[in-house]
């Protein structure tokens, strides 16, 4: 079988063709990846350091399509190359589902927030703060309304009204220098 | 005599011998490459043909060997090696001469000011040089253009977390390279034009930006009390630590930076020995001001939109009230469905905090308690008693507890509004002394009841359950009683002016 020259230099086009189509989705990909990532600081507790307990902010990337729910999930689970912190929130404490309305977010928990919650003034402000700060640090949050299966309370531990949406606030927060 | 008359005879024959023999190389002078130069190598001397005119400031007042050949003159490197503020080489094998400008760390100086910093690096000639800002990690760096570093690596901390380093980083060409590395922030950063014999680079703090200026800080002495007061340009945020070993209070301000033209106190008065001030963080921009005090002092601190005026030492005697003749508010925390904090032996905070309040009403029966029993009151309602006896002064009476695996120790007491800080202080120090227990401190925080009470009022915490020895001293009748009287004795203090 003969192959005419002609039919070759076709063949070569395609070739260029698929190759660049490849080069072109691959790249395209590339620059959506950066674009689905959203910095976020989470307020992290510091139980340890003379003068604390801190809320130590650290920055992380999200993914942007369920920023609020992957924030919460680190403020829960923090990423364990983050060192001398740890999650101020009470065992169990999961984030349920997350609703932004206008600059206010709220963040439905399950009940482990209220029930596990062991104690102290300073404490109630590590965990209460951690949340509000943490969704704060994201564009477009200024306040939060925490909420417990979906109601509204009082007081996670006696020490703090938050039936209320509430403001960030760094009393307690350190900053690394 | 006759030795250097043998010698001159000795190199005229090599000379006569070896006949100095011209050839291209590559000079850089001061960075700059200038390729197929003609230049002599004549008995381990090195001669260069080459306008030498960039360093003319420098050869003032020196003799250089020159050789005439045609219409060139030739330089001797060696000559040029010999003055202090070069650094020369040659390369035999590769044909190539370096001349450059010797820099040493003394040609490099800083000066901090109030709001900046500036770097100046002085050199002997003109240089050019390359600048940059980077960022992750933030960092400035400038590319010195014909020098040699001496010692060739330089490292040096400013102070505030700024770093300086500076290296050779290259040599044919040769580059100096400078580099300030900036962990927290990206100042503006300005650099002098290229080129140069005197480099600067400043750093200026972002002025302007959002949040106030600390404009003044003064220092006063009036009526026997000292103040110290600090100016601000418009309101911003403010808390304060009182802090101990040493002993010492911090402001820190937020959001707002230093002015460019902050001034300063003349004098320091007894208890301040010292005032420093920084710009602790630009995010959020936040200022830092310590007085450092020469002993443990009381301070009453009271703000304006554009004022913070702090009192120190002994605080101007409040007028004489009879404590039974107040209207006084314990509040015991927690109660009914709300334990408070749990030990792990299983003692509930709230238990603890009503028996407590139930001490301080038995010694001043005069007092309101916003609970008598176990029962769920809010915080809200708490609040709301206190508007409703129109009380003079509000106690909220807690114990203390970490999360699992943590233990917690000590007192602490909490205020949160300018009109509590005395009450607090005067509490807290009859607590620490008649419970013994680690001195936690006077802290400002937020909690809902002293944020929302008509009146002066604070929360203690007398003591950690999550602590098993300072849980088993809150089992005792005899502690918890030591807490209650030291609340009365707390108010006498702060009422009555008493011991
Ligand atoms: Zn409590």
């Amino acid at each position: 079988m003969k192959i005419s020259t002609k039919s070759l230099f076709v063949l070569l086009i395609i070739c260029v063709l698929l190759l660049s189509l490849i080069l072109f989705l691959r790249l395209r990909r590339e620059g959506k990846e950066e674009a689905v990532w959203e910095e976020v600081k989470l307020y992290l507790a510091d139980y340890t350091s003379a003068g604390g307990p801190f809320l130590i902010p650290v920055k992380v990337k999200v993914e942007k399509n369920d920023v609020l729910a992957s924030a919460m999930d680190l403020l829960r689970n923090p990423p364990p190359y983050i060192r001398g912190v740890s999650s101020p929130l009470p065992k169990g404490a999961n984030l349920l589902s997350a609703e932004v309305k206008g600059d206010i977010a709220y963040l439905n928990f399950s009940k482990e927030l209220k029930d596990n919650f062991p104690g102290g003034s300073t404490n109630e402000m590590l965990v209460v703060y951690g949340i509000v700060n943490t969704a704060c640090s994201l564009k477009k949050i200024k306040r939060v309304q925490i909420l417990i299966e979906g109601k509204v309370i009082d007081s996670l531990g006696g020490h703090l009204e938050i039936s209320a949406p509430l403001e960030p606030d760094t009393e307690l927060v350190k900053w690394k220098s | 005599m006759r030795n250097s008359l043998a010698l001159s005879l000795l190199f005229l024959l090599s000379s006569l011998l070896y006949p100095r023999e011209e050839e291209k190389c590559r000079v850089f002078l001061l960075g700059k490459s200038y390729e197929l130069q003609s230049c002599i190598v004549d008995q381990g001397k090195v001669f260069v043909a080459l306008d030498i005119s960039p360093l003319s400031s420098l050869l003032k007042e020196t003799k250089l060997t020159t050789l005439k050949k045609g219409n060139e003159t030739f330089y001797s490197l060696n000559d040029l090696s010999n003055l202090k503020a070069l650094s020369c080489k040659w390369d035999g094998e590769k044909k190539q001469a370096i001349v450059a400008v010797r820099l040493k760390r003394e040609n490099i100086t800083w000066e901090r000011t109030t709001s900046s910093l500036i770097f100046q690096i002085t050199t002997p000639v003109p240089l050019s040089f390359q600048t940059g800002i980077l960022s992750s990690p933030n960092r400035v760096f400038l590319d010195i253009i014909g020098a040699h570093l001496y010692p060739a690596k330089i490292e040096e901390n400013i102070g505030d977390n700024l770093k300086m380093r500076i290296e050779q980083h290259s040599v044919a060409p040769d580059v100096v390279r400078f580099v300030l590395d900036l962990p927290l922030y990206l100042p503006k950063v300005e650099f002098s034009p290229s080129p140069s014999n005197r480099i600067t680079i400043s750093l200026t703090s972002p002025l302007k930006g959002k949040g106030s200026e600390l404009e003044a800080i003064h220092i006063m002495k009036s009526d026997g009390s000292t103040f110290a007061s600090l100016r601000l340009s418009q309101l911003s945020q403010y808390k304060t630590l009182l802090l101990k070993n040493p002993p010492r209070l911090a402001i820190d301000i937020s959001p707002a930076y230093l002015s460019p033209s902050l001034i300063l106190p003349q004098e320091f008065f007894s208890p301040i020995s010292q005032v420093r001030w920084s710009q602790f963080s630009y995010d959020p921009p936040t200022v830092r001001v310590v007085f450092d005090l020469e002993k443990e002092t009381r301070v009453e601190i009271r703000s304006e939109p554009s004022l913070i005026q702090v009192k120190f030492g002994s605080v101007a005697p409040r007028e004489f009230r009879n404590l039974e003749k107040l209207k006084i508010v314990i509040d015991p925390g927690h109660g009914g469905s709300e334990p408070g904090a749990i030990s792990k032996n299983g003692v509930r905070e709230k238990d603890i905090n009503l028996d407590i309040a139930r001490r301080v009403k038995v010694i001043l029966p005069t007092v309101f308690l916003t609970r008598e029993d176990d029962i769920d009151v809010s915080l809200e309602g708490r609040v709301n008693f206190a508007y409703q006896v129109n009380a003079d002064v509000f106690i909220s009476i807690h114990n203390n507890s970490m999360p699992e695996g943590r233990v917690g120790t000590g007192t602490e007491t909490y205020y949160f509004r300018e009109d509590s800080l005395i009450l607090a202080q005067c509490v807290h120090e009859v607590l620490v002394s008649k419970l013994g227990l680690p001195d936690g401190g006077v802290k400002r925080r937020g909690f809902y009841v002293i944020k929302n009470s008509p009146c002066p009022s604070i929360l203690i915490e007398g003591a950690y359950l999550s602590n098993p020895s300072e849980e088993k001293l809150l089992v005792t009748e005899e502690f918890r009683q030591r807490i209650a009287e030291a609340v009365v004795e707390g108010l006498r203090k702060y009422f009555e002016g008493g011991k």
